[in-house]
């Protein structure tokens, strides 16, 4: 075994890792990202209807890829925040759109900020209600971004300008 | 970056987790709290008035801060907006065996006068009970207002998310929103 290979491999990670700044994207290029990243994490979206007050973004199906679990409806939700951003109105409203959906459907709030503790209470509390909502924040979706170092290339360019823009 | 005698980050951590729970070290936390209060939310907000008195001297708050803030696309102008929040009262609580309770919730709705909007903070080192949760929820019924209810871990988790280029006013409007929607 070849240890410096796998030395090389997190020194790559690392940079590429480096690039990862979310003031450097607008909202449509974050969400552009996320679906991108979804996509490759196995869901199959489409956009949905654009609400003016939210609601949700993308919706379709989540399918394991080992057949193991039957597919699941999903409507999710992207967020890209510049500062921060309030969660718990967010989240409710995700959650009643889900209800609304039926369905066994689940939701999916993704966000480059972190939640506060006030909204991780109001996410476990819908959960334990019986709602499915999943939220994955800026710290999560970092970590999903460094296995997927192409998409930090193409979407955080070492000069600033991303390919899209090109 | 912060003046010589602007305390860092790191000194206000300190500072908080310095203070012994009880009355021998309430001036100690009022000031530690007081100064965090002030490095996460001074500006938007002004600087606050410490203990400002009624014109009869008969009242004397902790700290009000004044919310200039208009624009409704900020969180402290959407709190203005919402709950007329002009000044920002803060009442600061370092008790150790006691419990915080119905009295501090009603003495803090007593100080909070119609002119300054329905935002109060009671900010303490540890949480109110929950008698304080029923007795806020009475005084937004007959009232509407709202009384955060702000504890060490909660300023600690600010100073962490104005460290990483987060608002840590965004904070204060998660906890009115969740106040909002478990008021019954």
């Amino acid at each position: 075994m070849d240890a410096t290979n796998d030395i090389d491999g997190l020194l790559r990670r690392l940079q590429v890792g480096a690039r990862l700044e979310w003031n450097t994207l607008d909202p449509r290029q974050f969400e552009r990202l996320v679906s991108e990243l979804l996509r490759r994490l196995n869901f199959d979206l489409a956009e949905a209807q654009s609400l003016p007050d939210g609601g949700y973004n993308l919706s379709g199906r989540y399918q394991d890829p080992y057949g193991f679990a039957d597919a699941v409806p999903y409507l999710v939700e992207i967020r890209f925040a510049k500062r921060g951003g309030s969660s718990v109105r967010l989240l409710h409203h995700l959650a009643s759109v889900v209800t609304s959906y039926g369905s066994g459907a689940r939701g999916l709030l993704v966000t480059n900020s972190q939640l506060t503790s006030v909204a991780a209470k109001t996410l476990e509390e819908l959960n334990v209600g019986g709602v499915k909502v999943r939220v994955i924040d800026g710290p999560e979706l970092r970590t999903f971004l460094l296995s997927q170092p192409d998409l930090i290339i193409e979407f955080f360019p070492a000069g600033g300008v991303t390919d899209a823009e090109r | 970056m912060p003046s010589a005698d602007t305390p860092d980050a790191n000194s206000l951590r300190q500072m908080l987790s310095c203070c012994p729970p009880g009355q021998s070290a309430w001036r100690e936390y009022e000031d530690a709290a007081l100064a965090v209060l002030q490095y996460l939310f001074v500006p938007p907000l002004n600087a606050p008035y410490p203990q400002p008195r009624s014109y009869s001297g008969l009242d004397r708050c902790d700290a009000v801060f004044p919310n200039r803030v208009v624009d409704t696309s900020k969180p402290w102008g959407l709190l203005r907006h919402d709950l007329d929040a002009k000044l920002i009262l803060v009442e600061f609580k370092n008790y150790d065996r006691e419990e915080i309770g119905k009295v501090e919730t009603d003495q803090t709705r007593n100080y909070l006068k119609a002119a300054w909007g329905r935002l109060a903070i009671i900010c303490s080192n540890k949480l109110p009970n929950d008698a304080a949760h029923r007795r806020r929820n009475i005084i937004y019924s007959e009232e509407r207002k709202i009384i955060l209810f702000i504890t060490t871990a909660d300023l600690l988790e600010m100073i962490d998310m104005k460290d990483r280029g987060d608002d840590p006013s965004e904070f204060v409007v998660d906890s009115v929103e969740r106040f909002l929607i478990q008021h019954e």
